[in-house]
């Protein structure tokens, strides 16, 4: 098998054979393990985000894992349609709800504490809702869920990790994987999202060591406990702690958890603010002079 | 059918070239005649390796039918389990095309998009089910010394992926090069787990890098405990 071709140019059309349907790629949205996603826009203008991966039965697979997972409310992608091309780079593909939003990690750093509590409680809202059905997401990670800043609105993305209760996991990352850390089966249920929540957040603190990989399980899960201690926002400690101990084991009893942090009422983010203000300033400054200067050395004035 | 089927692939795991012994691509190509599936995690190293390594990496996994990515070392248990689903599934979905095409004259790809997805769930189901016959092979050669923790523990991390299936599964782990003028060792013999205090005590970098008397020793492993199964119960081969 060879590697993903270079991505297809914004501007390109790809024609359905099957739906006669024709789609304009906008860009690039991201790519991952399994295939490429684009910006693009149908005919009609509806816009959309187009998943193209290797094979047919890939993109079969996980348009039925979208379908299993839709719905009013779903924190999934609403699917649009499944198709093929002739054209080489969208050969097999499915096109579903474009979301818009950050992924958690990028949005992470800036957000005030009360967002951040609201957020979290949003993530697990939408895995109670997946729970329910008797699925695990099993690929919970920060660039896995996209967060509407303005609203603190989340989504997920990505349904190829989903799995009914009690099959394995088909596919993980260590970071958040509960079994990398000795902490459970590398089994779809509603504790192993649970434990990807709290080792997500963690990790969204507490950048993990090169060396993480190099130790067994048991001592992962001591650097994990001494990060949590050392190195996790005090207010979250004893959430993370509980799931770490097993006593919190599904969404609802860590959404109850989460509904207790007790978030510092917005105060640094001010003094973020005024900072962020004074850094603009003195970049917008400092262009200004170079401007200045480049101007004066063409000019000959110095 | 699948409770009598049985997957068999070899991984390897290297960090460069083969430099003795019989050509790794051409033991890749035997082994997939017998219906083995050779995959290949090529490790980054310090530019060590270069392009020849990738070169040889990418032709063992073709000439092998399976996959190859070259990954950082703390990337490798991830991938290595993302690999053999994968191509657990690209085998099944052979067996399953093969079936559609003799039942209706058709392939995967000839049915309506909407429609495959009913094939990919009973090629999930298989590949929940089936019995998998796996062996690693470790490069321990001496330019892999400081890649050994995170080989061991990756390998550990493989079976925590593998064992969680319902199908039986059955992990050997070799070593090459050997001990003395020996190009293979055996570390564990086929068990349903990883001996993780044997991985520990067997795994010392040292020598040259005979990967394709590897391949050979690992596909003689599958082949022989093919052959012992075999004597059990008729048994419904893939490949
Ligand atoms: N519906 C969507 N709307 C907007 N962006 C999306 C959408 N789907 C995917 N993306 C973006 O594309 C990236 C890759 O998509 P996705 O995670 O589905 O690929 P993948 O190959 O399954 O990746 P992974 O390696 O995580 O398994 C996502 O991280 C996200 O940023
Ligand atoms: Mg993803």
């Amino acid at each position: 098998m060879t590697g993903p071709a270079r991505p297809l140019a914004p501007g390109t059309w790809v024609e359905g054979k099957w739906t006669h349907r024709r789609w304009r790629i906008r860009g690039v949205l991201g790519t991952g393990a399994n295939g490429i996603v684009y910006a693009v826009e149908r005919d009609d203008g509806l816009p959309g985000a187009m998943k193209v991966c290797e094979t047919a039965g890939q993109v079969a697979f996980e348009w039925s894992l979208l379908n299993l997972v839709r719905g009013p409310g779903s924190p999934f992608p609403a699917p649009q349609q499944i198709d093929d091309s002739n054209r080489a780079g969208a050969r097999f593909f499915y096109v579903m709800e474009r979301i818009s939003g950050k992924p958690l990690d990028k949005v992470w750093p800036a957000l005030a504490p009360a967002t951040r509590k609201q957020v979290m409680i949003r993530i697990v809202e939408g895995l109670a809702k997946l729970h329910a059905t008797g699925h695990a997401f099993c690929d919970v990670k920060p660039q896995n869920v996209l967060v509407q800043e303005a609203s603190g609105e989340v989504r997920f993305v990505d349904p190829g990790g989903v799995t009914p209760f009690g099959k394995a996991v088909r596919q993980f990352t260590p970071t958040t994987d509960g079994a990398f850390f000795g902490l459970c089966d590398r089994r779809a249920g509603a504790a192993y999202d649970v434990f990807a929540v709290a080792l997500m957040a963690v990790s969204l603190d507490a950048p993990s060591p090169a060396n993480l990989y190099d130790l067994p399980p048991e001592k992962r899960r001591e650097w994990l406990l001494r990060a949590v201690a050392d190195q996790v926002d005090g207010a979250w400690r004893p959430v993370w702690n509980r799931v770490l101990r097993r006593e919190i084991r599904d969404a609802d009893a860590l959404r109850a958890a989460i509904a207790e942090v007790r978030v510092k009422v917005e105060q640094a983010r001010a003094g973020q603010r005024d900072w962020t203000a004074a850094f603009m300033w003195a970049s917008v400054a400092s262009a200004v002079i170079t401007t200045a200067c480049a101007w004066a050395l063409y000019l000959r004035i110095i | 059918m699948s409770r009598e089927a049985t997957i068999r692939q070899i991984l390897v795991i290297t960090d460069g070239c083969s430099n003795i012994g019989p050509d790794p691509v051409e033991a890749a190509r035997r082994a997939h005649r017998h219906g083995i599936v050779v995959n290949v995690i090529g490790i980054v190293g310090r530019g060590d390796a270069g392009e020849q390594g990738y070169h040889e990496a990418h032709s063992i996994a073709d000439a092998g039918g399976g996959m190859c990515r070259i990954v950082q070392p703390a990337d490798i248990s991830a991938t290595a389990q993302m690999m053999t689903h994968q191509t657990m599934q690209m085998t099944l979905q052979q067996v399953v095309n093969q079936e559609l095409l003799a039942v209706m004259g058709k392939s995967t790809e000839d049915l309506p998009p909407a429609e495959r997805a009913r094939v990919m769930q009973v090629v999930e189901k298989l590949e929940d089910e089936v019995a998998l016959h796996l062996v690693v092979c470790l490069d321990t050669s001496a330019s892999m010394r400081e890649k050994i923790p995170t080989v061991r523990e990756a390998v550990r991390d493989l079976a925590l992926s593998l064992k969680v299936r319902s199908g039986p599964l059955a992990v050997s782990v070799i070593a090459f090069p050997g001990k003395g003028e020996e190009a293979t060792r055996l570390v564990q013999p086929f068990s349903s787990e990883v001996n993780v205090a044997a991985l520990e005590a067997e795994l010392v970098a040292r020598g040259g890098t005979p990967t394709g008397p590897a391949i050979d020793h690992a596909a003689d492993l599958l082949l022989s405990n093919a052959r012992n199964v075999d004597e059990d119960a008729p048994r419904r081969e893939f490949g």
